[in-house]
């Protein structure tokens, strides 16, 4: 049994895990050797996500590097992953927001060092899984799996309201994933009742003709699970707890993984499993995204803990992923497959600086800090990189994805657009506002004026995230071209079908009304 | 297995766990007054256990049948080997504990014995009254496990209630016999399932009650509600070790009658009994985790939690099709170890002077015992039913064999009191990695038996929980008249 | 924009002699001198007939792919650009217009603030209220604190964060928890410990199931 390159990089920190396991480190002597080993792993995890990049044939929109092999064959389950241009990407985000979130703990984590990196290399493998898995029961135990060392990421190294908020994560997330439990074995029943044989297989289920009012419910449960992960607006409130209490590694991961994989599930599931109720549904969950984008806004604003506000302008900045997703067409979907990414690098980087003043202060009040520009100029510098990123400044990652939802939403239905632009210029708002307050003026505070500037191991991870967000900004092809077939062919999909549908629903009408006629 | 005459193959099984038991009360019988020597009596047991599940791999796929009333076939066997393992699982946590509680290790080994062959004979047993004389065996050794700490008067008053509701049970199941017996003239479950299956049109009220009462005194075994009011205080009084075996083995054993009597004697009315089924599986899941969440004892805790785990079970047996009954074995084994598991940590964590099995106990458990707390997590990970464990495979069964049925409903209100049930798991989380300990934490010392006992159930959980095929081919579920109910049941649809 | 630049760097010098004040240091000049010809460069960049910049970043915005749907087959640049050359006639006027306007200004500041100072200070002395005004830039940081900023803090810190997102919202989903929590001890007093309260529910589970069968 080969194995593959997409079962090397989830297996890769599962053993670097196990190994780490056998590290005896009751006292913290061995805390650097850990620390180090976990780099290590990391970064060769995120080498070979860029060697799925390098192999990955960006013209095909089929799913590439396929590794199949029965698992549970009784009921059609297979140990099933393949990549295409959406899962790629978010595979390489992955893999390099993971040796960032490994940075960022060099020095803030001094309790149980082995067992804060097991529980991260576990996460990192869990979170490659659900973005490799194409059988539907393999992507559920990933998308399950994930929940236990984020659990204990937050509930063990976290801030002081670490318990509520972990709890609140995995009950709140659960509640929503197991409804799509139980629509995924409806899903098999279906294939079962239609082939005669249990099937898991994504692909096989694509081509399933289900009925309309049980593609409603499927499609809620489905959708109500990656709802609560985006968090779509109302079902948002796990996270400002989840991310101001996690330690920053957890942060970095929530914000910049994790939270994809709610919009991934949506493009990946939900919509094309379900063409003709992702169509009933679109406009509603167009108008929550939007809701959201404007109300995460404004909420991001006044909040006093910069943890907060990053995480509400999470909200916000989500909502413009889910609207391009409801849009349904290419510029929409790959505008919000770009915002996933740049979210995640300019997001993630905003929790790792927020982390590293909080690391130094511990306190994440904005009126705490104030004229840091003076103090510490090279985090700053680093901090307005991704301020300006975040914001969606042409030129840095965040103006491209926004630009591209904003036209495909536009070629929906414009009216969206406006509240949209209502939210890009909220988010300059909060974000220059909080950059203003926290690093121009005088230094009010004292215990600001002897700071460091940032440390090694801090540039080492804020140098990367800057780079990239610049990339992405300058050179969008880069990231756009292997994603687009597979785009194209989640939109031709929902497009198909739902024309089918009311071609299919034209021709019954006519008929019907000749035979009334005769 | 070949020297052994056909006629008795099925019995072996049952044969090797009563010589075992004998052979260990013959042991007490003859010590000396101060002989410290404790587990040779155990092994005695281990190898009585290991007889039965050697005998029961043996047989496996044969379909022999003794006497008539006794079926080896492959779901029989499956719950022997699961009611083995638990057996032998018991065994070695007692070789700490039952030293340490000053239990007589003669006695208890001897108890335990017994209720195991009651148990396996329940479960291949293909006559009412012989379901119902091994019933009576288990019940008593149980009923005299609960209460073997004899100076507890909690634990005395556990016993005692468990043993008067228990009778009360136990009439009502007679009754149902009787009422049956009258009816179908015979006691045989594929006579009264032929029987049955001609009767099905006539909508005579007496088999309706026949029905009800067995059901009355299954769902007291099982602890559904709302007969399940003895369990959480049998189960606190207990001693955890015993409390362990009595939520799984006996739960095993009951489930394993209670789906022979009603998929196959009374599959013919399955329209008639899945709707009170139903509504009793719903409430058995909904009260089980909502009270759970208010308990400050683990022990009682997970009562109610193994109350809500009886719940599911209950669903594979609404299903009522082939994949509800291979749903319920595979979740009685994935249930079995990991339940057995948690209440093997629980009864080493306990001192003899004090228990420990409040939840403020496990404060800092993951500082002071690492191992111990990963362990228990694990097993409350897969209690929850979170993936990789085996909890997760046996709840992702259950629920396929509800909505396979149809039943999405029962699936919905399973899966939101699981994620309830979470909470209160999570609690012993919290609490063992997650709030400092107060007090200086006893320094607890797991002797090499006990610790072999809990690394064999941490890799069976996730062995389960990774790679089921193995025990999902075995085709575990094949009953010997299974066919003959499957040709009645197509008979059938004029009726509906 | 003149007057700044009249007043800063020509005329007589107002501050205080003491001051030194130097010339920019080379790194500040240099950023200056790119600044400053870029500004002057960027002015030709869009120059109707020569638009360099306008295709700059095309390959991102016109997905290729959208060939293949129905609705896309314009490309958004395609559409600038047939546009663009329509209107280069007006362009052209619009910039010359433009051009001219900021020339007058410049004049204007040009004479008012280094050849004639006394016209500006006469014009404040002989309207106070309209030079207050134009001071205080018409007070228009000061209306849109009132009547936009404030109202949009005060809303969203009390109205949406903690009446809606803390009270309803979390509220809501606090609540499930609390009401879980309260069946669960108001149901957890049934356990009351009596034997026959227990043997009263295992009889009333009869009552109901057999009820059920005989009376439906």
């Amino acid at each position: 049994m080969a194995v593959g390159l997409l079962s090397i990089s989830w297996l890769l920190p599962v053993v670097g895990a196990l190994l780490l396991l056998f590290i005896g480190n009751a006292d913290g002597r061995r805390n650097g050797l850990i620390r180090w080993w976990t780099l290590i792993v990391s970064i060769a995890v995120f080498g070979v996500t860029l060697a799925m990049w390098a192999s990955f044939n960006p013209g095909s929109a089929e799913f590439q590097l396929v590794e199949r092999h029965p698992w549970i064959p009784s009921f059609g389950i297979d140990y099933y992953l393949g990549v295409d241009g959406i899962s790629l990407l978010l595979v390489v985000l992955t893999g390099f927001l993971t040796p960032i979130a490994v940075l960022s703990s060099w020095i803030g984590i001094e309790k149980k060092v082995k067992e804060f990196y097991i529980f991260l290399l576990l996460l990192e493998a869990a979170m490659i899984g659900v973005f490799l898995s194409l059988d539907l029961f393999l992507f559920y135990v990933f998308w399950d799996a994930m929940l236990v060392p984020m659990y204990f990421l937050i509930g063990i190294w976290g801030y002081d309201q670490r318990i509520y908020a972990a709890i609140k994560f995995m009950l709140y997330t659960m509640a929503g994933s197991v409804l799509m439990l139980i629509a995924i074995l409806g899903l098999a029943y279906l294939h079962n009742a239609a082939n005669g044989v249990y099937s898991f297989d994504l692909l096989k289920l694509y081509t399933l003709d289900i009925a309309p009012r049980t593609q409603f419910w499927f499609f809620l449960a489905f959708a109500v699970a990656f709802a609560i992960k985006v968090p779509l607006f109302p079902f948002h409130t796990w996270l400002p707890d989840a991310h101001v209490q996690a330690p920053t590694a957890g942060s970095v991961i929530l914000a910049g993984v994790l939270l994809k994989m709610g919009t991934y599930g949506l493009v990946r599931f939900a919509f094309p499993l379900f063409p003709l109720a992702a169509a009933y549904f679109a406009p509603w969950i167009a108008v929550l995204a939007v809701i959201g984008i404007i109300y995460g806004a404004l909420v991001a604003m006044v909040q006093p803990d910069m943890k907060k506000l990053v995480a509400y302008s999470s909200v916000s900045h989500l909502g413009f992923v889910v609207l391009g997703i409801c849009a349904m067409n290419v510029n929409g979907l790959q505008g919000a497959v770009y915002q996933m990414l740049a979210h995640g690098v300019s997001t993630g980087g905003l929790f790792l600086i927020v982390g590293m003043l909080s690391d130094r202060r511990h306190t994440r009040l904005i009126s705490e800090f104030g004229g840091l520009k003076a103090v510490m100029p090279r985090l700053t510098a680093a901090f307005m990189i991704i301020t300006l990123a975040s914001i969606g400044l042409p030129g840095l990652n965040g103006f491209i994805g926004e630009f591209l939802i904003m036209l495909g939403a536009f070629r929906w239905d414009p009216r969206y657009v406006v509240f949209a632009g209502v939210g890009v210029i909220l988010s300059a708002v909060y974000m220059l506002w909080m950059f203003q307050r926290v690093y121009y003026g005088k230094v009010t505070h004292g215990e600001n004026r002897t700071l460091p500037d940032l440390l090694p191991h801090e540039w080492s991870s804020v140098i990367p995230l800057c780079a990239i967000a610049l990339v992405m900004g300058v050179f969008p092809t880069l990231f756009l071209e292997p994603m687009e077939p597979a785009v194209t062919r989640v939109v031709e999909r929902l497009q198909n079908t739902q024309t089918l549908r009311v071609e299919r629903e034209r021709v019954e009408r006519t008929e019907r009304f000749e035979r009334f006629e005769r | 297995m070949t020297s052994i005459p056909a006629s008795i193959q099925a019995i072996v099984p049952m044969l090797s766990v009563t010589l075992a038991a004998l052979a260990c009360m013959t042991w007490e019988a003859f010590r000396d007054k101060g002989e410290p020597d404790r587990m040779p009596v155990g092994a005695l047991g281990i190898v009585g256990l290991l007889g039965a599940a050697i005998s029961a791999a043996f047989l496996w796929n044969g379909n022999t049948t003794s006497f008539g009333v006794i079926s080896g076939d492959n779901f029989g066997l499956f719950v022997t080997l699961v009611l083995a393992a638990v057996g032998i699982l018991t065994i070695m946590f007692s070789s700490q504990v039952i030293h340490r509680d000053g239990i007589v290790a003669g006695e208890y080994y001897t108890l335990i014995l017994f209720a195991i062959a009651g148990m396996i004979m329940m479960a291949t047993a293909n006559d009412l009254l012989v379901i119902f004389i091994a019933l009576e065996v288990l019940s008593l050794a149980v009923y005299v496990l609960t209460g073997i700490r004899r100076e507890d008067p909690q634990a005395t008053e556990a016993a005692f209630k468990y043993f008067l509701l228990g009778a009360f049970s136990s009439a009502f199941f007679l009754y149902g016999i009787a009422f049956t017996f009258g009816l179908a003239k015979t006691t045989r479950l594929d006579v009264i399932s032929s029987f049955l299956a001609a009767q099905a049109l006539s909508d005579n009220p007496l088999i309706l009650v026949a029905l009800g009462l067995l059901l009355v005194g299954f769902a007291f075994k099982i602890s559904a509600v709302p007969f399940h009011m003895w369990t959480p205080d049998a189960y606190e009084g207990a001693p955890a070790i015993v409390t362990g075996f009595m939520s799984t083995a006996v739960k095993a054993a009951a489930f394993a009658a209670f789906v022979r009597v009603f998929l196959m004697a009374f599959e013919p009315f399955s329209a008639d009994w899945a709707p009170i089924v139903w509504v009793i599986a719903a409430a058995t899941m909904i009260l089980g985790t909502v009270v759970g969440v208010a308990q400050t004892n683990l022990k009682r805790m997970l009562a109610y939690s193994s109350i809500a785990h009886g719940g599911y079970l209950l669903v594979g047996l609404v299903a009522a099709n082939e994949v509800g009954k291979a749903a319920i074995l595979f979740y009685l084994a994935t249930y079995a170890i990991t339940n057995l598991a948690a209440f093997g940590v629980i009864a080493l964590l306990g001192a003899r002077d004090r228990e420990n099995d409040e939840l403020q106990d496990y404060a800092g458990l993951w500082y002071s015992h690492p191992g111990l707390a990963a362990l228990m997590t694990v097993c409350l990970l897969s209690l929850g039913g979170i993936p990789p464990t085996a909890g997760f495979i046996g709840k992702w069964y259950i629920f396929s064999a509800a909505v396979s049925a149809g039943y999405y409903g029962l699936a919905v209100i399973g899966v939101l009191t699981s994620v309830i049930s979470v909470f209160f798991y999570l609690r012993v989380v919290v609490m063992m990695y997650m709030q400092e300990r107060g007090a200086e934490a006893p320094v607890i010392h797991v002797n090499a038996i006990s610790m072999t006992a809990l690394t064999v159930s941490i890799a069976a959980i996730f062995y389960l929980g990774i790679l089921p095929t193995q025990v999902l081919n075995s085709r575990p579920s094949t009953t010997c008249s299974s066919r003959g109910a499957s040709r009645v049941r197509r008979g059938r649809p004029a009726a509906a | 924009m003149f007057r700044l630049v009249f007043l800063t760097f020509h005329g007589e010098r107002r501050d205080a002699p003491s001051h030194h004040l130097h010339d920019a240091p080379p790194a500040m000049a240099l950023a200056l001198v790119v600044l400053a010809v870029g500004s002057v460069l960027a002015g030709y960049a869009g120059v109707p007939g020569h638009n360099a910049l306008g295709s700059w970043l095309e390959p991102s915005f016109t997905a290729r792919s959208v060939t293949t749907l129905a609705d896309a087959q314009v490309g958004v640049a395609g559409e600038a650009g047939g546009a663009g050359e329509a209107s280069e006639g007006l362009e052209v006027t619009l910039m010359v217009v433009s051009s001219i306007v900021a020339l007058l200004g410049i004049g204007l500041a040009f004479f008012i603030w280094l050849k004639r100072r006394e016209i500006a200070d006469k014009a404040a002395a002989t309207f106070p209220g309209v030079y207050r005004l134009l001071l205080n830039k018409y007070y228009v940081d000061e209306i849109y604190d009132a009547t936009i900023v404030e109202p949009i803090r005060i809303v969203s810190t009390e109205g949406l964060w903690r009446g809606i997102d803390v009270n309803v919202i979390d509220g809501a989903v606090n609540g499930t928890a609390s009401i879980v929590d309260g069946s669960s001890s108001l149901l957890r007093r049934l356990q009351s410990g009596s034997v026959r309260a227990y043997a009263g529910s295992l009889l009333i589970g009869v009552v109901l199931i057999l009820g059920y069968y005989l009376w439906r």
